[in-house]
């Protein structure tokens, strides 16, 4: 038996205990996928605050959801499709939040709050300084920003998590053709944006 | 899109941000998720959150806000029924109820017109007046001008003394 196959074993028989009520069951599986999930969600929305609260989210949908999983799909690919779904679903709370806020220019400067990037380093993110500290994360988050919701998720899933074409697929359920598409439209915007500072990306100058 | 073209710019993102794919997560970003995530799951699931606890709230507010739109209606209709003018013919009745043999001079000008009789500051030139200022009335009336029941009441004209 290969390792692989262990593990996802092992994983199936966790799943099966925590379908049952074993919470301990459970806590195991959030050890297992946190790091992934977590790392998504701030992929996608470039804070590590409202990442982890996003995930914290998906872990008790998925929870409470368990009976509903079919043994069928990845566990993984369905607990990253709800992740995205999260993330997706609190862009678009947040632009609402944005646009019904009255017009404040001095703020966006400064790195408000509705900001999907904290612009300014503050001492509530933590862990997040590690991750921004450099220039160029902060260039790509900031430019990923202006992605429709689609596009920025799979860009981040494709360039910022390494998945595969057919994974992005599966986790979004679209094709891998739509996949490429939404990939190379945003690849595109993203080159225009970033190719002033990453001459390796083939950017316009 | 061609297939080359869309191969070129997957590698040199790919390359591009490597470094970014490749840098770990920090322990502490990590810290307490959890037991944070273990608390929330036991925590009751709050009634706007499920699809029916939505359903049954967005119908709730949909009879409240119907129930609200009929108590405004039911409190502004009597004002608009004070302001819809009403014939001057109800307005007499109700207000010259003890004076039919007058019905077009108000009740305080007879008052007036009794004292001054009795004090002889009533002449028959006054009498006139009255006369006139029946039949202004009476056109006034014709005329619909006399609609608001203030009109009556109002001082319009006075005899002169």
């Amino acid at each position: 038996m290969s390792h692989a196959t262990a593990v996802n074993h092992q994983e199936v028989a966790l799943i099966e205990r925590a379908r049952g009520g074993d919470r301990g069951a459970f806590r195991e599986i959030v050890g297992i996928y946190e790091g992934q999930i977590v790392r998504l969600a701030y992929s996608v929305l470039g804070n590590l605050d409202d990442a982890r609260e996003v995930a914290q989210d998906a872990f008790v949908r998925v929870y409470r959801s368990l009976a509903s999983f079919k043994s069928q799909s990845r566990f993984s690919t369905w607990l990253y499709r709800i992740t995205v779904n999260l993330c997706k679903d609190f862009l678009r709370r947040k632009k609402t939040r944005r646009f019904l806020q009255p017009w404040n220019p001095g703020a966006e400067e400064e790195g408000d709050e509705t900001s999907v990037i904290d612009r300014e380093p503050s001492k509530d993110r933590g862990p997040l300084d590690h991750m921004i500290q450099s220039e160029t994360q902060h260039l790509i988050v900031t430019s990923m920003e202006t992605l429709p919701g689609q596009q920025r998720s799979v860009f981040a899933m494709r360039y910022l998590q390494g998945m595969s074409l057919e994974e992005i697929s599966s986790v979004l359920g679209l094709s891998v053709g739509a996949v490429k598409a939404h990939l190379w439209h945003a690849g595109q915007k993203m080159r225009k944006s970033l190719g002033q500072h990453f001459p390796e990306c083939g950017g316009v100058k | 899109m061609k297939e080359d073209d869309f191969k070129k710019t997957d590698q040199e993102l790919m390359e591009a941000l490597r470094h970014l794919r490749e840098k770990p997560l920090p322990k502490d970003a990590l810290k307490g998720f959890k037991d944070e995530v273990m608390k929330a799951v036991d925590q009751p699931l709050p009634f706007y959150g499920s699809g029916m606890g939505a359903a049954a709230a967005l119908i709730v507010a949909a009879v409240l806000m119907f129930a609200g739109a009929a108590w405004w209606l039911s409190i502004s209709s009597p004002k608009e029924v004070a302001n819809v003018p009403v014939k001057v013919e109800t307005v007499q009745t109700i207000s010259q109820p003890a004076q039919p043999e007058n019905p077009l001079v108000p009740e305080e000008i007879i008052h007036d017109m009794m004292i001054f009789s009795e004090l002889d500051a009533w002449t028959e030139e006054d009498e006139d007046t009255i006369g006139i200022l029946q039949d202004s009335l009476a056109e006034e009336i014709e005329l619909g001008l006399g609609e608001n029941p203030g009109a009556l009441t109002g001082p319009t004209t006075v005899p002169r003394l």
